[in-house]
């Protein structure tokens, strides 16, 4: 009779201990193995039990092999132009402009070591809002190339934008960089003109995913997500994830980003009984989601990523946010004098603090610069320096990028300590 | 009653019921259970007046037969009449042609081009699809700022701020008697060119879940549209109602079993004929007959390349364009044209995954980086980076009879 509970418990700890084991495979990919797609897990690969696909796709990085290498820049120039794609308008507007703020702060260094050339030709960025109608994306990029001749483009923020520029990319054949966009599937396309320089929401899962399960032992967990285009694709790697585990969400529900109505889905997240809620939307609806639990009695730990505790997650959240868990994709409070540097020139140059998205726009500027040098003004010779390198000196540590020229850099963990974010790794 | 394709599998197979199973797919509900019956309805009610109801995938009793292999290419370019060697689609009509580029919408009549740009009131310079309504000898250009009409001599351009177009960037155009389907970056609409209405699709009122529509093709009651991150949407035009064909394991990094659905959810190009459904993706290229999917790379099927761009169904047979030549598709049999350095032609004949012959033709097309093909019963016009190759075979003997289209 005693059989059976001893049994069980030693399944279990075997069983965490193998979880364990299969999930901290990630770091071993991340230092050479560049087969594993997306540095995924052993215990996440998908349909890993089910035998080999028939088909593996993105093993190679993707090819241009259109005519362009030889085609000679116009005469006459008088500026390299590069292309900003960002939200200018909208909720997502504060972002925007750290990301032309990190572009411009790279564009202004490269103009004062040199510009382009021989005859020192400036840089200078033509930016453009993302959001100024419906699709705009696609007649921003028309038009960033069209009339101004960009050599190049970074952007968007919002993935939904970007991937409608991606495949106007196609057809215009830009070089482009990413440099705030989070959807895992936004380089999964074999567009050969698209790279990705900040981790996306598939790292922040897997992150998440070994904290909430194996570190923390959760077993019943609830997803709380923004019901928007964001919330759905972000929450796709970490419900799939939990699935592998053989820890299947409990419940997965949703939040409006300017929801008012909260009762009905409290009632259902709280009759479950959960041991963590997990999270995944923008800062004040996410906020405001937090808020809400803990007022409904729901005291669990909860979890996000890192756009969830963005200006204002905090605030709305008010006490609700302590010790509310989040992935992040670097430290900003590091001492590295590399992002010490890079930290403080901004902060100079316009008075606040950079985020993340301002830093990798940086980085992008940067890396879009150095390969136009080192290509001269031919496009596709631009795209081509973009996808030779696997590694890129970023501001806050080296940015990993995969065969699809996607960012795979590990992310790491912070939590909200007195109105703080605090960043454990 | 039609039985669901799924389950004539699993009728027909219990082997591969079990094999199903185990992969999960007979978990998955059919698209229209996943939305509920209220989602998959939207969308009812454009386009009523439609002839009775007929079967898109019921094959001809005798189909037509494009048994073709071509033996020299000529290429016209800019010393020829084109604004630019980047052809990006072609239409051909008798000798007549209609070229699209990148700069501008090339037209050739009784040997002599003409050309309309920007200047001319085309909605942009580049041209990324063409569609003949010949009835009434109009041309529809799609271009990256909107969709033209040239008729006439005039050219009226319709955009998203001046019409019902979805997005001024179209992809694809494709006329259906006086409906005339457009593909934007932000959704699918129609033109009704009786009434001038515009009926609109994209993810809020129709099955797609992501608005990025990249190509239309029209058939008997049905019409596909080519869906980015999104496979193909089929709408039953006289119902109005969706259905979704997406690859069914649904990683974008895999394709866990080699013929259960599309090759890949990123859609290139969609293309029907004679019960045949064809999709182009930067993977290979998938078929559907209305049961059973087949797909086809260059690994496994002799394609030139997986990066397919675009794709032509005539009858049984697929001209498939891609970024390293052209191919010929028929049963289990491609055909594939690639240049060679020194401007001959290399030609392949796989069968079954096994190559068969190997041959060197004297000409070739001007590049191998091929952006639309058009295939007709002797010859195929086909547009490249480095201009129109126009590809010809020998007439056949008259002892070999083939039916005609």
């Amino acid at each position: 009779m005693v059989r059976t509970p001893v049994l069980l418990l030693a399944a279990a700890v075997a069983g965490a201990v193998a979880l364990g084991a299969d999930l901290r495979a990630q770091e071993s990919e991340a230092n050479g193995n560049r087969q594993r797609y997306a540095r995924t897990p052993d215990a996440l690969v998908p349909y890993r039990r089910t035998g080999t696909p028939a088909r593996r796709f993105f093993t190679e990085p993707p090819a241009f092999r259109g005519p362009g290498r030889t085609s000679t820049a116009p005469s006459g120039l008088r500026a390299v132009r590069l292309g900003v794609l960002a939200p200018l308008t909208g909720i997502d507007a504060a972002a925007g402009r750290n990301m032309v703020r990190g572009v411009r702060l790279a564009l202004e260094e490269a103009n004062a070591s040199g510009g382009f050339g021989a005859r020192a030709l400036p840089f200078e960025m033509v930016v453009r809002d993302e959001n100024a109608s419906w699709g705009a994306a696609a007649d921003a990029g028309v038009e960033l190339l069209g009339e101004h001749g960009v050599w190049g483009l970074i952007g968007g923020y919002e993935d939904a934008n970007t991937h409608v520029l991606a495949r106007v990319l196609l057809k215009l054949e830009v070089p482009t960089i990413n440099s705030a966009g989070v959807d895992p599937t936004l380089t999964e396309h074999n567009v050969p003109w698209l790279v990705r320089v900040r981790p996306d929401d598939r790292q922040a899962a897997y992150r998440l995913v070994r904290r909430v399960f194996e570190v923390d032992g959760c077993r019943r967990v609830v997803l709380f997500r923004a019901n928007s285009r964001y919330g759905r694709t972000g929450t796709a790697e970490f419900r799939q994830a939990a699935r592998r585990l053989h820890r299947p969400i409990l419940l997965e529900t949703r939040y409006e980003e300017r929801e008012s109505a909260w009762g009905a889905r409290m009632e259902r997240i709280r009759a479950l009984e959960p041991d963590a809620v997990v999270l995944w939307g923008r800062p004040r609806a996410t906020g405001a989601a937090l808020r809400e639990l803990r007022r409904a009695g729901i005291d669990c730990p909860a979890y996000g990523p890192d756009r969830a505790v963005g200006p204002g997650f905090v605030e709305t959240a008010g006490a609700a946010a302590e010790g509310f868990v989040f992935a992040y994709p670097f430290d900003p409070d590091s001492d590295a004098p590399r992002w010490r540097g890079f930290r403080d020139t901004y902060q100079q140059r316009f008075g606040a603090l950079p985020d993340p998205t301002a830093a990798y726009s940086y980085d992008a500027a940067r890396l879009l610069v150095a390969a136009t040098r080192r290509a001269g003004l031919n496009r596709v010779r631009i795209r081509d320096e973009l996808f030779a390198s696997s590694t890129v000196a970023g501001v806050a540590g080296a940015i990993q990028l995969d065969v699809t020229g996607n960012s795979v850099s590990p992310v790491i963990l912070g939590h909200v300590e007195d109105g703080r974010l605090v960043f454990d790794d | 009653m039609r039985l669901r394709p799924r389950l004539v599998i699993a009728l027909a197979a219990p082997g591969a019921l079990v094999a199903l199973a185990a992969a999960g797919m007979l978990l998955l509900p059919s698209p229209e259970r996943a939305l509920g019956r209220e989602d998959a309805d939207r969308g009812r009610g454009a386009h009523r007046q439609l002839p009775p109801a007929v079967d898109p995938w019921q094959a001809p009793v005798e189909p037509t037969v494009w048994d073709i292999a071509y033996d020299r290419f000529e290429t016209i370019g800019c010393a020829d009449g084109l604004p630019s060697e980047r052809v990006t689609c072609v239409v051909a009509e008798g000798d007549d042609l209609f070229v699209g580029t990148d700069a501008g919408l090339a037209v050739r009549r009784a040997g002599v081009w003409t050309v309309t740009d920007g200047d001319d009131g085309l909605a942009h310079r580049y041209v990324t699809a063409v569609a003949r309504d010949a009835r009434t000898d109009t041309t529809w250009v799609a271009t990256l700022g909107g969709l033209s009409r040239v008729s006439g001599g005039a050219v009226h351009t319709f955009t998203q701020r001046d019409s019902g177009l979805s997005n001024d960037v179209v992809y694809d155009v494709a006329v259906d008697d006086d409906l005339v389907w457009c593909a934007t970056a932000a959704g699918a609409c129609v033109l009704d060119t009786r009434s001038g209405s515009w009926t609109l699709y994209d993810h809020e009122n129709s099955i797609m879940h992501e608005p990025w529509c990249y190509s239309i093709a029209i058939g008997p009651q049905r019409a596909w549209i080519g869906v980015w991150g999104g496979g193909i949407v089929e709408q039953d035009r006289r119902s109005g109602r969706w259905r979704e064909y997406r690859d069914p394991d649904g990683e974008m990094e895999i394709d866990l079993l080699a013929d259960d659905g599309p090759i890949h959810d990123v859609t290139a190009f969609v293309a029907y004929d004679e019960g045949l459904l064809w999709q182009a993706t930067y993977f290979g290229v998938s078929r559907y007959d209305g049961r059973r999917w087949k797909s086809f790379t260059a690994a496994d099927s002799g394609l030139p390349g997986d990066f397919v761009t675009h794709v032509a169904a005539r009858g049984d047979t697929c001209w498939i364009a891609s970024d390293q030549g052209f191919a010929v598709l028929r049963g289990g049999t491609c055909t594939s044209y690639s240049r060679n350095a020194d401007g001959t032609c290399a030609t392949r004949v796989v069968t079954a995954g096994t190559e068969e012959t190997a041959t060197t033709l004297a000409s070739a097309p001007a590049d191998d980086y091929v952006l639309w093909i058009y295939p007709r019963e002797d010859d195929v016009w086909i547009a490249t980076g480095r201009g129109l190759t126009h590809g010809l075979t020998t007439p056949p003997e008259p002892s070999s009879p083939r039916r005609e289209r």
